[in-house]
């Protein structure tokens, strides 16, 4: 045995080492390959699960984009978020509105609403909370990397910006478990990126270089019609960044997307830019774009596209076009210009306009009646007649019949007018009259110097007098009263006053009527007929009619027995506020460039109570000192009351002069029964519907600038030319925004075919920080001087017949230290009058006191000053003035809370003009009006009545109205929205043991175009059954979970 | 004992036997060992290739995926076949060595054949340069670069001893604050400063011996749907600029499609380039007509062409 063993084991060894080697090589070999398949497998594996969930993700992202489509795309729709519908977690959904429709939304653009079967409302309640980390079952679209940059760490307030959904399985076919197996799942979320402010915009109105904005401070007036751009920050409370930053104004122009907004320059050094950019992720953006079409309904013959009215302003009628063209108008500056010193350059602060005859239409043709012309209004008006009986200057047995006759006219306008030469007045329907019986008619008897045709008194409006000389270079000042007056006798022109007159007038005498005897002490005056209330007063010119005032019908009267003197008068005095009379509403009744006067022209009535004989039978149409506080009285200069003689200039309305940008800038039309600065105000009515319709590109009508091609901005720099066209042969030019200049084509207006308004934003948002941002779009400078045409009062102002006390200017300054980038301030500026708030213009130096001066230095100003008190150093010649920041903090949040209440009554603002107009829910005012009430930014008075002092400059320009915000932000407010945000999510899972193998999200900002979905429909009123207009990508990208 | 003797010895015949079945075993081991390892190069550089390809065209997809732009004059994205040499592109000094052909061998960018597409085509000495703005990790948008550059991995190029010399291909990328600064013209001078010489950080792959891009345009009016607006033709060395606004009258459109090919060498590949391009191989096999073929046929029969279709969402027209 032993011997076996020894002799068989060295054979056996030698083969079992070989084998053993061998079975070693080929194993080694087999774990080697094994091992490089495995991991291969294994990457295989894993690129496999991440193409799958990628695919989940881009599916989700085809259900967001198609639903979307579905629901958005047809213009009659306005969207909100669900911030007033539903729990906190459905706070940033992005919810539908059919404007047909009721206050329920037609869908909320989340996961889970394209299954047919989900209805909107259970789908917003049950919206997941967001303050509590995610199931398997849910998963973050916006989380805490997000909208915190404390990741890991989010604070309360911070958890509440999340966006939490839960997952929608994607079923699928497993072997041997069925085709209905879970094999992913994906969600995804619309964001409504129009409630947010675009605060990276860049105002490139410098780049505006073309006629007529080919000087620099032609095109420096832009940044007062329209708003440069939502802009948030805060100095003092250091956040955010100031566009105006001279390195962030130059950064602005190359910023297109929202995660640039970290890499400009911070307000302070020590201030984290990217954690307040994350914070106000569901706040603020770098941009949004909107089409340029309504959102009225089926039906409406005005629904689509919105028509440019810089290319066809005769869309509003005749009137309009008339005003809208105001190169017609408006004085050519020229070498030999007659304004001292000449105006030669477009850039004057002093251009003047001529005297425009009434152009009277309907607006849009069909809409209220709207009158344009450009005239003196008659402020006062004193037509009086005494009857003496053989006093001298009569003779006995004698009635002589004295007539004095007032008239002031006034330029109602924030620019100067040309000193017409040929101006007259005419006064027709003068009544018969009875003296102790004897008849005198008082048309048919004028003496033959002051006859005119039909019995009317018609006397000549010179500019020059006896004792006042209108220099020939003289300008009819803005806001500046002129008075005429009867001096002797009856042959005799007017004399003419710079200013009111506080002297006895003189009169026209003449001899009328002898009578067999004398007249008896208990005479009578009794004034009969129909003539009494056919009294009119005609304002002419070479050319027609300027203006007509048509006193009411009034019954006859007999006067008390008086004794020797019969008098009585026609009076007409414009309304306006005082002391006397408490006033503030004056604005609130009626338009005083209306022709038509109802209750203003009055005459004495001694049965009418109320009325003072006082202003009646006195040989002066004012004497009062109360009368010194109107706010339309230049007193006569005297040294006793100098004080209240140079700050009396009252310009309320603007004449344009540069082409319109801003519908907003229409608050100066005039509207036959509407009280002033209608159109933009709750008060517009259907004059508001033009912000429903058109829009104003300032593109002009001729010429190949902008050029496109390069970039070159139209003048509403933030319109984005986009091209529509489906096989465009060149690159779009102007041109083709005129469709080819041919102004038949039904498509001429539609330049809103090709573009797009940058910084779109949605009015029904309920974000109070995106409503600051909006409201602050219009800034300036901290220090910029605020320039005015310069009238030297400091000489001759108290002295008659002084020159530059007469319309004169002395100096002509304009914007020369207006950069646009710099320091800038962070709180808005409002402006009442954007093109010609340098016009209204500036008194070098004035009285040293002036109790009453800022009442009327407000209108001049022409914006809305800064201090709720009217401190005098607020309105120093040189300052702009804004509101403050806490006063717009609050307005701000007045806004978002009201349209937040607004939302959950009856869903959003089905339009623009439903936006604008009164409510019930406000008291009859709007919702802008009734929020700029609770911020509490106009003074008291403005809403009692009651002035709190003599220095309340009632309704003036410096009363912030809806108008006023208005025009700075009208071409960017929209009632829905077209650029969204998408974030979608897509998973692959394990068909078997159900575990979740890979993520994926990725974010898209999509973009509604003005292009229609079917190629063949109609691009400016597209289907109401289709699909409406396309919606493209803009941009697209994957997210890392460190982005969510 | 004698029985014992004869028992513990050998024949001649055992050890002969033996001997024989020894080397047998040996060599079939070695053939296994030796197959095995072949095989498991070519899985290993197959696999290397196949990563290297799928972290090229994965960015690649994500940065065309993502491209911006806008619908303005500027120009958003650069395409062009310089077909030529540029800084920081490494040639060989010794005559004897060849190297990647400057002539037609290279540059067929659009083949003609039936059935060629572009993973037949051959784009030029150093393949495609392309050029536009994407997003960065940080979503922000910054000025890329692709292109593809011969070169060693030391910057001592001539410092012995010799280092390898490859093709690499490079993703260069600017920073978001450049992109602030200069704006979206991408041929702007910082841009083309940044782009004129890749440094050796922005390598994405090696080996990557052709890169390639065609571009297209939507149209209607063709059969596809598409258009190919670059390269035109095989020999279409001239730039393709896609502006914002253009149109396709002006040959400018941005694209909305592209397909993206790269060439990558296997190791084994690799190692005969090494041997042709430093002049250490220099017997041309008679099947090739000259040199030129000669380098493209090494690299034909040890590399992988990998190509996707790209899809760019971005943007308005």
């Amino acid at each position: 045995m032993k011997r076996l063993l020894s002799t068989r084991s060295p054979q056996r060894g030698f083969a079992l080492i070989i084998t053993l080697a061998l079975v070693a090589m080929l194993v080694l070999v087999v774990l080697a390959l094994t091992s490089l398949v495995k991991v291969d497998s294994k990457l295989t594996d894993t690129t496999l699960s991440q193409t799958k969930a990628r695919q989940n993700a881009l599916l989700a992202l085809d259900v967001a984009i198609a639903q979307l489509q579905k629901h958005a795309g047809p213009d009659a729709r306005s969207t909100a978020t669900g911030d007033a519908f539903g729990p906190p977690g459905a706070k940033y959904y992005t919810g539908v509105w059919d404007v047909a429709g009721g206050a329920t939304a037609k869908t909320w653009l989340v996961s889970g609403s394209e299954s047919t079967t989900t209805n909107p409302v259970a789908l917003l309640d049950g919206a997941l909370d967001p303050t509590t980390e995610p199931t398997p079952n849910d998963v973050y679209l916006v989380g805490d990397n997000t909208i915190a940059t404390a990741a890991g760490s989010p604070t309360a307030e911070e958890k509440k910006l999340r966006v939490k959904l839960p997952k929608v399985p994607v079923l699928g076919e497993a072997p041997g478990m069925g085709n209905s197996v879970r094999v992913g799942s994906y969600a995804w979320w619309v964001g409504d990126q129009g409630v947010k402010a675009s605060i990276g915009l860049r105002d490139r109105g410098d780049e505006v270089t073309y006629s007529p904005w080919d000087t620099v401070v032609q095109r420096r007036r832009i940044r007062q019609q329209i708003s440069g751009g939502a802009t948030y920050f805060s100095g003092q409370n250091t956040y955010g960044f100031d566009p105006f930053d001279t390195s962030n104004f130059a950064s602005l122009k190359n910023l297109i997307s929202r995660e640039q907004l970290v890499g400009l320059k911070p307000i302070s050094t020590s201030a984290s830019l990217p954690r307040f950019i994350a914070t106000h992720f569901h706040a603020l953006t770098d941009s949004t774009f909107g089409v340029l079409a309504n959102t009225k309904p089926g039906g409406d013959v005005n629904r689509g596209l919105l028509r440019d009215l810089s290319l066809a302003p005769e869309l509003l009628g005749p009137a309009f076009s008339a005003y809208a063209n105001y190169r017609n108008y408006m004085e050519t500056p020229a070498s030999g210009n007659k304004a001292f010193p000449s105006i030669t350059n477009v850039d004057s602060s002093r251009r003047r306009y001529s005297i425009v005859l009434p152009v009277t239409a309907q607006l849009e043709n069909a809409g209220p009646e709207l009158t344009f012309s450009v005239a003196p209004v008659l402020t006062t008006f004193f037509l009086q007649y005494s009857f003496f009986n053989g006093s001298t200057p009569a003779t006995a047995n004698q009635i002589t019949v004295a007539c004095r006759l007032y008239v002031e006219l006034w330029n109602p306008y924030t620019s100067a007018l040309v000193p017409p030469d040929d101006l007259t007045v005419e006064i027709s329907g003068l009544p018969q009259v009875t003296v102790g019986g004897t008849q005198i008619d008082l048309a048919a008897d004028l003496p033959t110097a002051i006859a005119g045709s039909n019995g009317s008194i018609v006397a000549k409006l010179p500019f020059t007098a006896a004792n006042v000389t209108m220099a020939g270079g003289a300008s009819w000042l803005p806001g500046r009263l002129y008075a005429w007056v009867t001096s002797g006798a009856a042959g005799q022109s007017l004399e003419f006053h710079e200013k009111n007159i506080s002297h006895n007038a003189g009169g026209w005498y003449y001899p009328k009527k002898a009578t067999a005897i004398g007249l008896s002490a208990n005479a009578q005056l009794s004034v009969t007929g129909p003539t009494v209330s056919n009294l009119k007063v005609t304002l002419r010119n070479s050319q027609g009619i300027v203006a007509v005032y048509n006193a009411p019908i009034y019954p006859s009267f007999v006067t008390p027995a008086p004794g020797t003197n019969w008098k009585f008068a026609f009076t007409y005095r414009i309304k306006q506020p005082s002391n006397a009379d408490k006033d503030r509403s004056w604005l609130e009744t009626y338009d005083p460039r209306g022709n038509l006067v109802p209750t203003a022209m009055d005459f004495y009535d001694p049965n009418k109570g109320g009325h003072s004989p006082d202003l009646y039978n006195v040989q002066q149409p004012i004497s009062s000192q109360h009368l010194l506080q109107f706010l339309l009285y230049r007193t006569q200069g005297k040294t006793s009351v100098a004080s209240n003689s140079a700050h009396n200039d009252v310009p309320l309305f603007e004449l344009p002069r540069l082409p319109f940008l801003s519908l907003g800038e229409l608050q100066h039309l005039q509207f036959k029964n509407l009280r002033p600065f209608a159109l933009g105000n709750s008060w517009g009515g259907a004059a508001n519907r033009v912000f429903d319709r058109y829009f104003f590109s300032g593109l002009p009508t001729t010429g190949s600038r902008p050029a496109l091609q390069t970039n070159e901005p139209l003048p509403n720099w933030n319109l984005l030319p986009v091209d529509t066209r489906r096989s465009p042969a060149q690159p779009l030019t102007v041109d083709d925004l005129r469709d080819g200049n041919n102004r038949t084509s039904a498509n001429y207006p539609y330049s809103s075919r090709y573009l797009m308004q940058a910084g779109a934003f949605n009015l029904n948002s309920t974000n109070q920080t995106a409503w600051r941002a909006v409201l602050s779009g219009v800034r300036f400078g901290s220090a910029r001087p605020f320039q005015r045409a310069i009238v030297d009062n400091s000489q001759g102002s108290n002295a008659l017949g002084t020159q530059r006390a007469l319309g004169q200017t002395t100096r002509d300054e304009t914007f020369i230290n207006d950069p646009f980038s710099g320091v800038g301030n962070a709180a808005p500026v409002f402006f009442r009058f954007p093109q010609s708030a340098q016009e209204t213009y500036d008194w070098l130096a004035g009285p040293a006191t002036h109790s009453q001066a800022l009442s009327t230095q407000a209108f001049r100003q022409g914006v809305r000053g800064n201090n709720p008190t009217f401190s005098d150093p607020d309105f120093s010649p040189q300052q702009l003035h804004n509101l403050e920041t806490s006063q717009i903090e609050t307005l701000a949040t007045s806004v978002a809370r009201l349209v937040r209440e607004k939302l959950a009554s009856s869903g959003p603002f089905r339009s623009i003009e439903e936006f604008l107009s009164a409510s019930s829910a406000y008291g009859g005012r709007s919702l802008l009006e009734k929020a700029i009430e609770d911020a509490d930014i106009n003074p008291a008075s403005m809403g009692s009545l009651v002035p709190a002092s003599a220095k309340d400059p009632g309704f003036s320009s410096l009363t912030l109205t809806q108008a006023d915000i208005i025009t700075g932000i009208a071409p960017y407010l929209r009632n829905r929205t077209d650029t969204f945000l998408i974030r979608v999510y897509g998973e692959s899972v394990n068909a078997v043991t159900q575990e979740v193998e890979s993520g994926a999200w990725a974010e898209a900002l999509v973009q509604r175009t003005p292009e229609t979905v079917d190629a063949s429909d109609n691009l400016l009123q597209p289907s109401l059954n289709g699909f409406g207009r396309k919606f493209k990508i803009l941009s697209f990208r994957w997210l890392s979970p460190s982005e969510i | 004992m004698i029985a014992t003797r004869k028992q513990s010895g050998f024949t001649i015949l055992e050890l002969l036997i033996a001997i024989a079945i020894t080397l047998a075993l040996t060599a079939a081991m070695l053939s296994i060992t030796t197959g095995t390892l072949t095989i498991w190069r070519r899985v290993q550089g197959n696999f290397s290739a196949s990563s290297q390809a799928k972290l090229v065209l994965d960015l690649l997809e994500r940065d065309l995926q993502s491209a911006v732009r806008r619908n303005d004059a500027n120009r958003w994205l650069s395409a062009e076949l310089p077909n030529a040499t540029f800084p920081g592109w490494v040639e060989e000094a010794d005559p004897a060595a060849i190297t990647k052909p400057v002539s037609a061998a290279s540059l067929n960018a659009v083949p003609s054949a039936v059935g060629e597409g572009i993973a037949q085509a051959r784009f030029g000495l150093t393949g495609v340069w392309l050029r536009f703005f994407a997003p960065d990790n940080s979503g922000q948008p910054v000025a890329i670069s692709y292109r593809v550059m011969r070169t060693a991995t030391d910057s001592a190029l001539n410092d012995p001893p010799r280092n390898p010399r490859h093709y690499f291909l490079f993703r260069s990328q600017t920073q978001p604050a450049q992109t602030l600064t200069t704006g979206y013209d991408i041929l702007a001078t910082p841009y083309a400063t940044a782009f004129a010489r890749p440094s050796l950080d922005d390598v994405l792959a090696d080996n990557v011996v052709d890169f390639g891009v065609w571009l297209y345009v939507r149209d209607s009016s063709t059969a596809t749907g598409l258009t190919r607006v670059f390269p035109t033709a095989a020999n279409d060395v001239t730039r393709y600029l896609g502006v914002g606004n253009g149109t396709a009258a002006v040959g400018n459109r941005f694209p909305d499609v592209a397909d993206v090919m790269v060439r990558i060498l296997s190791e084994e590949g690799v190692q005969l380039l090494e041997n042709l391009e430093t002049g250490r191989e220099t017997l041309r096999p008679p099947s090739y007509a000259n040199n030129d073929e000669w380098w493209w046929g090494i690299i034909e029969a040890h590399s992988q062409v990998f190509v996707r279709r790209i899809k760019l969402t971005g943007g308005l027209r």
